[in-house]
């Protein structure tokens, strides 16, 4: 063991504001939340890398992208690495720390003591060059559980294929400890020292839990063969198969025999949906993921293949699903099978795969696949943690359950927000950066004049360079270059020796040429603070990975000096310029005062904001009346209350916005109260929470009015009256339809409350009436989550469900002054025909009109006219322009619960805007050159970001330096570099292009 | 639009445009008019804004001369809106390059009453001159004499976009060997102006189309061999070498370029004010370099700016100190870029550039994904 | 003759397909040394001076990679780059560059097998193809 090797327990003892244990998108959202306002983080996991389930994943529904760089802060980029989040999380603010517990948790909230117990990877970071020969030499081999067992990996390995730096780990249930990886690591980068180490962590304001639930293993409930099939395997095994990083490069082959992939089936709800094994809850995303995996798997297959899904519902639930299930259906072929698939079998002596069925049509089927995918969802429980309610600790689901990226996005920052507002409220602050200093002008406006240094340890590359043509090449470029040649420069003297060289030399830019165990982002930093360089002044050239792609023993020498070269060329036309730092107005515009828009207001202003509360009715709560659970219903009242009292917000009834200008953090917009009178605000940032409504699309399925044909929320307001007829009885009948105008052009999504809705009305008839008849007509039953209960309930309760397609709807015939409804029982296999004494309908939601506003925050609608989010998936509460948040049922339709979620994620984003005083922002942003500019706007119109604006006036162009975040489209078509891009200056470019050759 | 046009008869064509002109002014239907006029000083027609009617005098918007492209002046005065209502003389390539100087926010026509020609083309200066001496009547002699009309630049002779459709009114000049001129008004705007001028109103005569016609195949016929031609001066760059050869990097083809509307050309900026020691290591490289640098970059960059959105006047060349063909080469590239873009400039006003409208016709992304 | 070794200049997007690039190295994925990888935060900022030096500066090949559509980081820079180029291939093509010394491609963050292949047959292709015309006595 080397002196400067550092444990981990080492690293984390720099001071740490939050801890946030489960590194899933949960855990990673919050910790970019809290590091985006300025928190030290602590982020670790159990596992031995971060990102759960999602490292396994290429792709996630609904749109089959990944994008998850976009969760990545917006505003003040260059805290960050700004690379593929699958790469790793480098964030100044935050320490990652895996194969990791929080063990235990003391004291109040604000100021804890939290015990963490550390299992060392075996090998130091800050040393390792990721050369592999560790790797190479360890005699162990074990299944790889992270590509389905199907291949193995040694005992010290890379835990996901993307990891950056690529340091290995060792895996000490494998590890045998015979030492043949110490001997060889040429950095002496590796300790056989699985011990696990305790350490304590003080003065912790809060820890968040984002411990996400496990996989359901289909090995314990043997019905289909799993784990001896060898062509059954899971959704999430398969996502390995189809990926290009995965066991088979993403060749589509099977496992048993590596034959080629052509006819896959799913089956849903494995290990879920099932009160036999006590699985009573939806794990809400197999059906999305089971549909995007058919997608993509046929794209993949190709012509002549066949992807079936074999289900019970199809929870298309969110706001886009159902058209996206619709296309897979009908334009992608996807085939969707509604039947619980009874077992799998073998076909003679083949590895394919047998599944009988009966079709639609009562007939039996026998088909054959190559592969069988099980849509695993959730295990039952969270693992059990004891700290879980100690004080401080803010956990981000009070249930287990599975959720999508968006709504997980949302929960965690609801939950950043909790924290937040606690750290407020106890007046605790962010242990300062030391890296605000700013670099030294003169030194700055100098000349450039060069040092490069070149680490010696060619140990650790396994092809050769040629150090003096190296330097001569250095020399070649222009006269008075320093070079410095150091031992180890990720050790502790090297990185002195090299501090000292630029200390005492004259040199205003650095090149830095090691491994990328010496060269990773935090030294960078580190560096730029200590010595006032400015970050784009100092260039770290990882030589390891530039000559990994070669032969071994392959001489690197011209690569290298090319790009040594190149690096040297750009760093001279680099320039700085100084971040301007603007001033926030800490003032919100919160539209809309129903429930989403009340929770925003009260939260923000527990946060010491100001906010303008505008409602274009005539009073807040919007439709407080209907909240039917009671917990949630005083909520909101309580919230009417206090915003109702509370001097921090100002409410504006009867009002609209007609204008706004400026840019986030300073806007000006203007108000006009229903007596025509207008008045201007300013305000940092805009919260939309302009609401839904249900919409009584009865009229689709019945042509006239009937006193007992009643909507969902009809019937719901009437059982709560305790003098209705329906509560009164005796009632004989009842039937619901549901999703009546709802899940088919030209409202083609799920109401989400529906169905929920219906299934609680249906118990409480029951409860009333235990001997009427119930008959719910469904197309998908969608009570996702733990909401399944309800459908068990009322399943166990007698009430009937008859499923129908869109092409067969249950038909209602009032000829006679009574109500019959007509239907086909595809389980009876024939018609049906029930005289009903109330038939309820399904009608659901949609959002009230904006289109006004859209006008003046140009924000998109979908084509439902929800407020279309910038990111379905990553930014769920951000609009299209920066500092313009979205949240409730403006965006898509959800239940109340969820609702307040969004309201709390949607003031988180805000905080994160407006927290600090001042935000500067990164050097990579683009700039006007006005005294060259033409004014010619095509900057303006190909910005992604609504960054830039004309001021018509004086025919100039402004970036909005928040808003941009440096994707240079501008620049590309700015034809004469009137605007330029920081650090991508074209010259620079140019001359890297032109010295590279 | 109409099937007839406005006539002026017994009039001297020229003194017919002056009258319309000068009636419009009078009238107040507009508050300027933008035409060419000889100045004081030189025979050259050169753009002048026009406001008052008694000084019409020198105004020759027929003459077969151009020393610039009016459409960068036209742009200047409508710049942004003034509340001026402003009537431009211009030819079908001027009108062509001030629908993308619009599209470019660089002016704004609304107001504006556009009054285009069917263009028998343009002389050389020089050229232009010696005619001059032997013609004093050259702009109407043009065009009765086929032998005067052999003397126009290369480009208008292979040029087949000699009509202005989006003008509001077409200066009709295919009977002036007839000695008669006609106004035909394009649009509701041009109807409304001629009719309140008094203009006898006539059928259109068969003449003009049969001239149309016969002309277009002419002029297509040589735009096939001009272009055929031109494709030899580039391909391969050993040839672009030799054309380009006595090229000074003096950027007059950008300065005449009615669509390279930077305020400052990308040449002249920072970007390629090289270092002396970027010029060292040039020379170092190769051994020997030519200054000043970069003269084939200047030209395929600039290509890549307009190539999409040039409208072939041929300016380029004629004010090029070296003789170079630009206008013959750019023009071949152009057609190959406007194609891949399905482009056509100066088409359309609300038609957007290529590089603004990435969303549409992305052949290369709806394709999937192969170039 | 000494074999013709070509000079290829490779601008990758920041966020997908330098980290497949990165991934291919970390896989040990071989591919040709005469690649020159540059990279760009997205395709969307390749400007056409870019290629055109390149070019110019006689290079044999461009490759441009970038993030596939939907999964650009900056939204659709892709598009736009998808756009653009073709237009800069174009104007090449007529100066007599092969069109397929250009080529615009899609590599997503976990394709490191694709990019390698890509890589090798683009190298492939230009060995084919042959030095580019460029010359050191030309006016450049
Ligand atoms: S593209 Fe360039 S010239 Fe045009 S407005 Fe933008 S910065 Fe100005
Ligand atoms: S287009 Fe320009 S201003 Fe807009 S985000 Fe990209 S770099 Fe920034
Ligand atoms: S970020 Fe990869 S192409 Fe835009």
């Amino acid at each position: 063991m080397t002196e400067e090797m550092t444990s981990k327990a080492d690293r984390i003892s720099t001071p740490v504001n939050i801890v946030v244990a489960g590194a899933g998108i949960t855990g990673i959202r919050t910790a970019i939340d809290f590091a985006a306002s300025g928190y030290k983080v602590l982020l670790v996991d159990k596992a031995m890398h971060g990102g759960g389930i999602l490292t396994r994943l290429d792709h996630q529904f609904p749109n089959d992208h990944c994008g998850m760089c976009r969760m990545l802060p917006m505003i003040d980029r260059g805290t960050d690495k700004e690379t593929c989040l699958r790469r790793g999380l480098f964030h100044e603010n935050i320490l990652t720390c895996y194969s990791t517990e929080v063990v235990a948790v003391d004291g109040k909230a604000g100021d804890l003591a939290v015990n963490l117990s550390v299992v060392p990877t075996g090998v130091d970071k800050t040393r390792c060059s990721g050369c592999g020969e560790c790797e190479r030499v360890c005699p162990v081999m074990v299944p790889d559980h992270f590509n389905g067992d199907w291949v193995n990996r040694k005992a010290i390995f890379l835990p996901t294929p993307h990891l950056s730096p690529d340091s290995r780990v060792i895996d000490w249930q494998a590890c045998t400890s015979c030492g043949a990886c110490v001997e060889v690591c040429p950095t002496h980068a590796i300790t056989l020292n699985g011990e696990r180490e305790q350490v304590e962590l003080k003065g912790v304001y809060a820890v968040v839990l984002a411990r996400g639930v496990n996989l359901y293993d289909p090995a314990l409930t043997d019905v289909y063969g799993y784990g001896v099939l060898p062509n059954v395997v899971t959704a999430t095994d398969f996502e390995r198969i189809m990926s290009s990083s995965g066991p088979y490069q993403g060749e589509m082959m099977r496992p048993s025999d590596g034959k080629p992939i052509k006819k896959i089936a799913w089956i849903q709800c494995v290990g879920s949906r099932n009160v036999m094994i006590g699985a009573d809850f939806c794990s809400s995303v197999c059906c999305m993921f089971a549909v995007k995996e058919a997608i993509l798997a046929k794209q993949k297959m190709g012509k002549e293949s066949d992807a079936v899904i074999f289900y019970m519902d199809m929870r298309t639930f969110g706001r886009d699903f159902q058209r996206y299930k619709d296309e897979a259906e009908n334009v992608k072929g996807i085939r969707f099978v509604r039947m619980r698939v009874h077992s799998i079998q073998l076909h003679e002596n083949t590895d394919d795969l047998l599944i009988s069925y009966v079709n639609k049509d009562g007939e039996q089927v026998d088909e054959i696949f190559d592969l069988v995918v099980l849509s695993t969802g959730r295990k039952k429980d969270f693992l059990t943690c004891d700290w879980a309610e100690a004080d401080g600790v803010f956990q981000v689901d009070r249930l287990p359950g599975f959720k999508d990226i968006a709504d997980s996005v949302v929960g965690a920052s609801a939950i950043s927000e909790q924290v937040l507002r606690m750290i407020h409220q106890q007046n605790l602050k962010p242990d300062k950066n030391e890296s605000d200093h700013s670099p030294d002008i003169s030194f700055v406006e100098r000349r450039p004049s060069y040092i490069t240094v070149l680490c010696d340890c060619n140990t650790s590359l396994s092809n050769p360079i040629d150090f003096q043509k190296l330097e001569n090449t250095i020399h070649a470029l222009s006269s008075g270059h320093q070079i410095l040649r150091v031992e180890q420069a990720c050790s502790k003297e090297g990185w002195q020796t090299i501090r000292k060289a630029i200390m005492d030399g004259q040199a205003n830019r650095c090149l830095i040429m090691a491994c990328d165990a010496a060269v990773d982002f935090s030294r960078k930093r580190e560096f730029t603070n200590e010595l006032g360089f400015p970050v784009s002044f100092v260039d770290l050239l990882d030589v390891v990975s530039l000559v990994r792609r070669f032969q071994e023993g392959e001489d690197a020498t011209d690569t290298v000096s090319k790009e040594v070269f190149m690096r040297l060329n750009r760093l001279g036309t680099r320039s700085y310029a100084s971040p301007l730092k603007q001033a926030q107005v800490k003032t919100v515009l919160v539209i809309g005062g129903g429930p989403a828009g009340l929770q925003a207001a009260s939260v923000l202003a527990a946060h010491g904001f100001t906010v303008k509360l505008v409602e274009k009715t005539d009073r807040l709560g919007g439709k407080l009346a209907q909240i039917e659970e009671s917990d949630l219903k005083q909520h909101v009242e309580k919230m009417l209350a206090g915003v109702n009292k509370n001097p921090q917000i100002d409410v504006y009834l009867e009002t609209e916005v007609i204008q706004t200008s400026g840019r986030p953090g300073v806007c000006m917009t203007k108000l006009k109260h229903a007596s025509g009178e207008t008045r201007i605000i300013h305000h940092g940032a805009t919260i939309l929470a302009t609401g839904g409504k249900e919409v009584d699309t009865s009229a689709s399925v019945v042509s006239e009015s009937h006193e007992r044909i009643i909507t969902g929320f009809d019937m719901d307001a009437m059982l709560k009256a305790n003098d209705s007829d329906l509560v009164k009885g005796p009632v004989s009948t009842v039937v619901m339809i549901q999703c009546v105008g709802s899940r088919q052009e030209p409202n083609n999504y799920c109401s989400r409350i529906c169905c929920l809705k219906s299934l609680k009305n249906a118990i409480r008839i029951k409860d009333l009436h235990p001997e009427t008849d119930i008959y719910i007509f469904y197309r998908d039953i969608m009570t996702y989550g733990n909401s399944e209960i309800l459908y068990t309930e009322a399943r166990k309760k007698g009430v009937l469900f008859i499923p129908f397609d869109t092409d067969n709807p249950p038909r209602i015939n009032m000829a006679s002054g009574a109500i019959i409804i007509e239907g086909d029982d595809p389980f009876l296999g024939e018609p049906v025909q029930i005289k009903a004494d109330w038939l309820a309908l399904a009608t659901g939601v949609m959002p009230n009109d904006v289109s006004d506003l859209k006008q003046v925050f140009s924000f998109e609608t979908t084509q439902d006219g929800f407020i279309q989010e910038a990111d379905s998936k990553w930014r769920p509460v951000d609009t299209e322009r920066v500092g313009v948040f979205v949240c409730g049922l403006a965006r898509t339709p959800a239940r109340l619960d969820e609702v307040l979620l969004e309201a709390n994620a949607a003031a988180q984003r805000v905080l994160t805007l407006l927290e600090k005083d001042h935000t500067s922002y990164s050097p990579v942003t683009a700039r006007v050159r006005n005294a060259i500019c033409s004014v010619c706007g095509i900057c303006i119109e190909v910005c992604p970001y609504q960054a830039r604006y004309m001021d018509e006036d004086r025919r100039v162009v402004h970036v909005d330096n928040l808003a941009c975040q440096g994707c240079g489209t501008c620049a590309a078509e700015c034809p004469n570099n009137a605007t330029v891009l920081g650090e991508y200056e074209d010259h620079g470019v140019m001359s890297m292009i032109e010295s590279s050759l | 639009m109409s099937t007839y046009m406005y006539k002026t008869k017994d009039q001297n064509p020229i003194d017919a445009v002056k009258t319309v002109l000068s009636a419009m002014l009078a009238k107040s239907q507009v508050d300027a008019v933008f035409v060419a006029a000889r100045t004081p000083y030189a025979k050259l027609p050169m753009p002048a804004l026009i406001t008052s009617a008694d000084k019409m005098d020198d105004v020759d918007p027929l003459a077969p001369a151009a020393p610039l492209n009016a459409a960068r002046q036209a742009s200047s005065i409508l710049k942004y809106e003034t509340g001026k209502k402003i009537a431009l003389v211009l030819r079908p390539c001027e009108e062509r390059a001030l629908i993308e100087l619009v599209k470019l926010n660089q002016c704004d026509i609304g107001n504006a009453v556009i009054i285009g020609m069917t263009c028998m083309g343009r002389m050389e200066n020089g050229t232009y001159l010696k005619c001059l001496d032997d013609h004093e009547d050259l702009s109407i002699s043009f065009y009765v004499k086929p032998d005067l009309q052999a003397h126009i630049t290369t480009t208008c002779k292979s040029c087949d976009k000699f009509l202005s459709p989006n003008a509001d009114i077409t200066i009709d000049v295919t009977g002036m060997k007839d000695g008669i001129i006609g106004f035909l008004p394009q649009s509701e705007k041009g109807e409304t102006l001629l009719s309140g001028l008094y203009l006898a109103r006539e059928k259109t005569s068969t003449y003009r189309e049969k001239t149309i016609e016969d002309m277009l195949k002419t002029r297509q016929k040589e735009k096939e061999q001009v272009m055929k031609a031109a494709k030899a001066l580039l391909n391969p760059l050993e040839n672009f070498q030799k054309t380009v050869a006595t090229c000074l990097n003096c950027y007059n083809c950008r300065t005449a370029c009615p669509v390279c509307y930077c305020k400052e050309c990308v040449f002249l900026t920072d970007i390629f004010a090289h270092k002396p020691e970027v010029l060292f290591q040039r020379a170092k490289k190769k051994g020997a370099i030519k200054l000043p640098q970069d003269t084939s970059m200047f030209h395929l960059t600039r290509l890549s700016h307009m190539a999409h959105a040039c409208v072939g006047c041929g300016h380029c060349s004629s004010v090029c100190p070296s003789g170079i063909p630009v206008a013959d080469m750019f023009r071949a590239v152009a057609e190959e870029v406007q194609r891949l873009y399905q482009y056509e400039p100066g088409k359309d006003m609300h038609e957007r550039p290529p590089y603004i409208a990435y969303r549409e016709k992305n052949t290369f992304i709806e394709q999937g994904e192969d170039r | 003759m000494e074999q013709f070794e070509p000079k290829i200049i490779a601008l990758v997007c920041n966020w997908c397909t330098y980290t497949a690039a990165d991934l291919a190295g970390t896989s040990r994925l071989q591919y040709p040394a005469n690649i020159r990888m540059i990279r760009m935060m997205c395709t969307g900022m390749i400007d056409s001076k870019y290629i055109l030096k390149a070019f110019l500066s006689g290079a044999d090949g461009v490759f441009v990679g970038g993030c596939h559509p939907g999964d650009c980081h900056y939204i659709d820079g892709n598009l736009k780059a998808g756009k653009r180029i073709p237009g800069v291939g174009k104007i090449l093509e007529q100066f007599g560059f092969e069109p397929d010394r250009l080529k615009l491609k899609w590599i997503g963050a976990s394709e490191g097998p694709e990019f390698q292949k890509y890589m090798t047959e683009f190298v492939d292709t230009i060995k084919t193809l042959g030095p580019s015309q460029v010359r050191d006595r030309m006016i450049l």
